[in-house]
């Protein structure tokens, strides 16, 4: 387990950025706060995700198992057992920590100049100890987070705190309400540490079950629920997980979050996950501790970091009808999502593909199939073929020492056997992909209504002068109506891409994970041309597994039989359906949440992998579009997160105006 | 067996418990002003206009022999002198003239319904047979509910009751729930807004009440005609006088009809 002189020199570069950044943290201690320390982190001097992309949680549970000073500790200790590279590794681990002690000492300080005992106690007790109590518990996590130094995934929370607030409790120290007061505290300072821009990956997991089936629902859990029930944020995002023996009062109240709306609450199905994953290489009690990610994707929580990239299977729709070249009129320019971010060229992620040949010279349907087949594993290949993490770019010492055996082995993270690292590749708007081959299949090559050539001259001319060729298009079967002459074809495709995927090995032998997942799916929208499912550039396409907004016409029900076809479980990485449901469809219903409870059980008898209800009103969105200053508080779902509809894009905004009227 | 439907609704959660698909039959003796469902009061399928989908070709207006198409830069249906001759269903490159109603078997439309099982195992629903009046075509009606039985379906019917009391008798014990709409108990009112007599319909909720049969009344509130407060507290004491435990729900008036009869190319009167 050699650690090279390249990841020595990188981590040492770093770790000296990192201890001069410590020193900058502003040291202000709240009166009205248990947790000292401020909400933001200050600016790293070089862009920190070449050595964190925060998409994974820290090893929290070994952070509070023995405090920053038994990590310490640790690494001194086990620096004896070593040489060269592998000493230095672990010496500069004690570095870190170190610096990371004494600038809670320095809190600890000021707390006592202020007279604020407690904090003053809890301080000290963490520069020396593991904390011994919720309290303290819940300060070393605090810290955790912003000595991360971005703003990043958290992982299970109410697991990691669970054995202090049960400790606490069984001594008496504390009771419900005194959890309820001190986790919204730290709750309170996820959400101001986001500062309300949204896509800040801040994701807390809750519940779930052990490798025995048992579920592990417990105060924590229902506490931080009901909290959030009562009060609608932005932030942390909250991810709860199901199964067939989750207690009622949990889907209870995950339905309850979900009326709200807003999209906030995401579902995944351990029935489904768990064994998902242990079909991917993971053994049994990793895959136990999986959570969400920055977004909506599933990692191993505390084991290691995840990585992802995409392909885009509409370009390749676009690819096999123009012989591997683009159809797009003109390079458009977008923000990410919010309106007050810069405009950026949106490319797809292969701009060239192969030359599958004419397509007007593709006699029959299995013709035209095959080349798109090829152009997918083209754009699969591409992406898959260089390794996801390098030496150059080694994991930041304190995120790394927190990982499984890191310092033990004295072996960092990337190549050490006991860290368990997803990384994945994603297709997304795979619905829309469908719903333009299944329109070629009916109306070119079935009813023989539409000629090739008049369909790529369409295509070319996106639509214009074609408007009947286009309402043919878009009367042609859609994917999300539980029809099987569409879904089956979805089916396929998923059934291959995961083979593809799955060929693919990373650094440590494991498989990288396929995911029905798009993020950037207004990126898809204006990096293709129209496409034969009647879709004109710039139309929205579906979001991760979502069918393409406005045409899933038969309700809820169809489209999670039309996505439950697809085996979720292959597609491990994430394939998150986003459930639109128009308020309208269940206004007037006493206890609408209990209908939500319903979806949820049966998606996940089903076997569906990931649910984000949002509970939508067209009406209410293009009024807010046209006076935002009304409607400043009107939080709705975009892809991982939720946020302020008002200060999205335009762009953004329209797309989740289509979804409204699914 | 073969019969007349509108539609069929999946994850439909006003009508009966749980999450259901509600079928709905074409066809209803009943002509209430305020009808939510005009499309599907004749017995005979028409012709539905869909302006969303239309891309104004002009072909209608070419081929329609009783000119009910016109255009005055975007083109619009009036139904008034329609045959229900089709021409212009066939000729429509887009679709965007349709039949209102299709002709499905039992078998058809329960293999639609079963797709949804899980979510009636779950939420303890099932199906809902809607319409129209859907006792109108009774025998069609009869065939479906049986087979929802032998699948083990829930099964709820909307009806107005206007129906002989005897066929009411035979089918009742295949329902599970009747969602029975009561709009008068004046007689000369029920005649007036709806064209039929409530006679069938006030003895029918009777003998519904003797067989012990599990009914919700549904009265619908529409604004000035059947909101007042007399016919209101005449219809509970009715209901009462039968059974204290029923439940009457109201239904508000919503105006999404209206866009329905400009489909019809009818006009709407309320």
């Amino acid at each position: 387990m050699a650690i090279s002189d390249l990841v020595i020199e990188r981590i040492e570069d770093d770790t000296k950025t990192y201890i001069d950044w410590l020193k900058t943290i502003e040291l202000d201690v709240d009166k009205n706060c248990f947790i000292v320390g401020p909400y933001g982190s200050p600016e790293y001097p070089v862009w920190p995700r070449n050595h964190d992309n925060f998409h994974y949680p820290l090893g929290m549970k070994k952070i509070l198992s023995v405090g920053f000073s038994g990590i310490k500790k640790l690494a001194l200790e086990n620096a004896k057992r070593f040489e060269g590279n592998q000493r230095e590794y672990l010496l500069l681990i004690s570095k870190v920590y170190d610096s990371i002690i004494q600038t809670i000492q320095k809190f600890a300080e000021i707390a006592k100049a202020k007279r604020m005992n407690k904090s003053y106690h809890i301080c000290d007790t963490l520069t020396k100890n593991a904390p011994r109590s919720f309290l303290e518990a819940c300060q070393l996590y605090w810290f955790a987070t912003i000595f991360r130094v971005g703003t990043a995934t958290i992982g299970r929370i109410d697991q990691h705190l669970w054995p202090f607030c049960k400790a606490d409790m069984k001594r008496g120290v504390i009771d419900s309400g005194h959890i309820k007061k001190i986790i919204s505290e730290l709750l309170l300072r996820f959400e101001k540490r986001g500062g309300g821009k949204g896509d800040t990956l801040q994701n807390i997991t809750l519940s779930g079950k052990n490798s025995s089936g048992n579920d592990l629902t417990n105060d924590l859990t229902y506490a931080i629920l009901e909290l959030s029930t009562k009060e609608t944020r932005i932030e942390p995002k909250i991810n709860v997980r199901i199964h067939k023996n989750s207690p009622e009062r949990l889907l209870d109240l995950v339905s309850e979050l979900q009326l709200n709306g807003t999209g906030i609450c995401t579902i995944f199905n351990d029935d489904a996950i768990i064994g998902g994953l242990a079909k991917h290489e993971r053994p049994l009690d990793v895959s136990c501790n999986y959570c969400s990610d920055g977004c909506s994707e599933i990692i191993l929580d505390g084991t290691g970091e995840t990585a992802f990239r995409y392909v885009d299977c509409v370009k390749a729709i676009e690819h096999t009808l123009f012989n591997g070249e683009e159809n797009v009129p003109a390079r458009k320019k977008l923000q990410y999502y919010s309106g007050d971010q810069e405009y950026t060229d949106v490319k797809p992620p292969v701009e060239k593909g192969l030359k599958t040949g004419d397509f007007v010279k593709h006699e029959n349907f299995k013709d035209f199939y095959d080349a798109y087949l090829k152009q997918l594993k083209y754009q699969v290949d591409i992406m898959l073929k260089s390794p996801y993490n390098s030496d150059q770019f080694p994991m930041r010492l304190f995120t790394a020492a927190t990982m499984p055996n890191v310092i033990e082995n004295a072996c960092e993270p990337y190549t050490n056997p006991d860290c368990f690292h997803t990384y994945g590749l994603f297709i997304g708007s795979l619905g829309t992909a469908v719903n333009s081959i299944a329109a070629i299949k009916s109306l070119v090559y079935e009813k023989k209504l539409i000629k090739r050539e008049d369909l790529i001259d369409a295509l070319r001319n996106n639509f214009k002068d074609y408007s009947i060729l286009q309402q043919l298009c878009k009367k042609a079967p859609k994917f999300g109506n539980d029809d099987d002459y569409v879904d089956s074809i979805a089916v396929d495709i998923a059934k291959k891409y995961a083979s593809w995927v799955k060929e693919y090995k990373d650094k440590m032998g494991r498989q990288i994970l396929p995911g029905l997942y798009n993020h950037l799916f207004q990126h898809t929208s204006y990096a293709t041309g129209a496409t034969p499912d009647g879709r004109q550039f710039g139309d929205p396409v579906g979001e991760h597994l979502s069918p393409t907004p406005g045409t899933a016409t038969k309700g809820p029900t169809a489209i999670i039989n039309s996505i439950c076809k697809i085996d979720t479980s292959e597609q491990i990485f994430g394939s998150t359906l986003h459930l639109n449901i128009p308020v309208v469809s269940i206004k007037g219903i006493k206890n609408p949440q209990k209908n939500l409870k319903h979806i949820n059980k049966v998606f996940c008898l089903k076997n569906g992998c990931v649910l984000n209800i949002n509970i939508l009103d067209s009406e209410k969105l293009l009024e807010a579009q046209r006076h935002p200053e009304n409607f400043k508080d009107l939080i709705v779902r975009v892809w991982g997160f939720s946020y302020y509809f008002t200060q999205l894009s335009k762009e953004m905004q329209d797309h989740v105006i289509s979804r409204a009227t699914n | 067996m073969d019969g007349l439907i509108t539609n069929i609704q999946r994850f439909s959660i006003h009508d009966g418990p749980g999450i259901r698909t509600t079928v709905f039959l074409k066809g209803c003796q009943l002509s209430c002003m305020w009808c939510q469902n005009p499309e599907a009061i004749t017995d005979y399928p028409e012709v539905l206009f869909f302006c969303v989908n239309c891309v104004n070709c002009g072909k209608c207006m070419e081929v329609c022999p009783k000119q009910c198409f016109s255009s005055e830069g975007e083109i619009k249906f009036n139904s008034e002198a329609c045959n229900q001759c089709g021409i212009c269903i066939e000729n429509c490159p887009v679709g965007a003239v349709q039949w209102s109603s299709s002709k499905k078997s039992s078998d058809d439309i329960l293999k639609e319904v079963i797709r949804d099982k899980e979510y009636y195992e779950v939420s303890g629903g099932g199906i809902t047979l809607s319409g129209g009046e859907p006792l109108r075509q009774y025998d069609f009606c009869l065939d479906i509910v049986k087979k929802a039985k032998m699948l083990g379906l829930h099964l709820a019917i909307d009806t107005s009751g206007f129906i002989q009391t005897e066929l009411l008798e035979n089918i009742m014990n295949f329902i599970d729930l009747f969602l029975y709409d009561i709009k008068f108990i004046d007689a000369e009112l029920h005649r007036h807004y709806t064209g039929k007599s409530n006679e069938l319909t006030l003895k029918n909720f009777q003998k519904l009440h003797e067989a012990n049969k599990q009914v919700i009344v549904r009265v619908p509130l529409i604004p000035s005609i059947t909101d007042k407060k007399e016919n209101l507290l005449q219809i509970k004491s009715f209901v009462k006088t039968y059974s204290k435990k029923a439940k009457i729900d109201y239904v508000p008036f919503n105006g999404l009809m209206r866009e329905k009869y400009k489909m019809l190319g009818k006009s709407c009167n309320i």
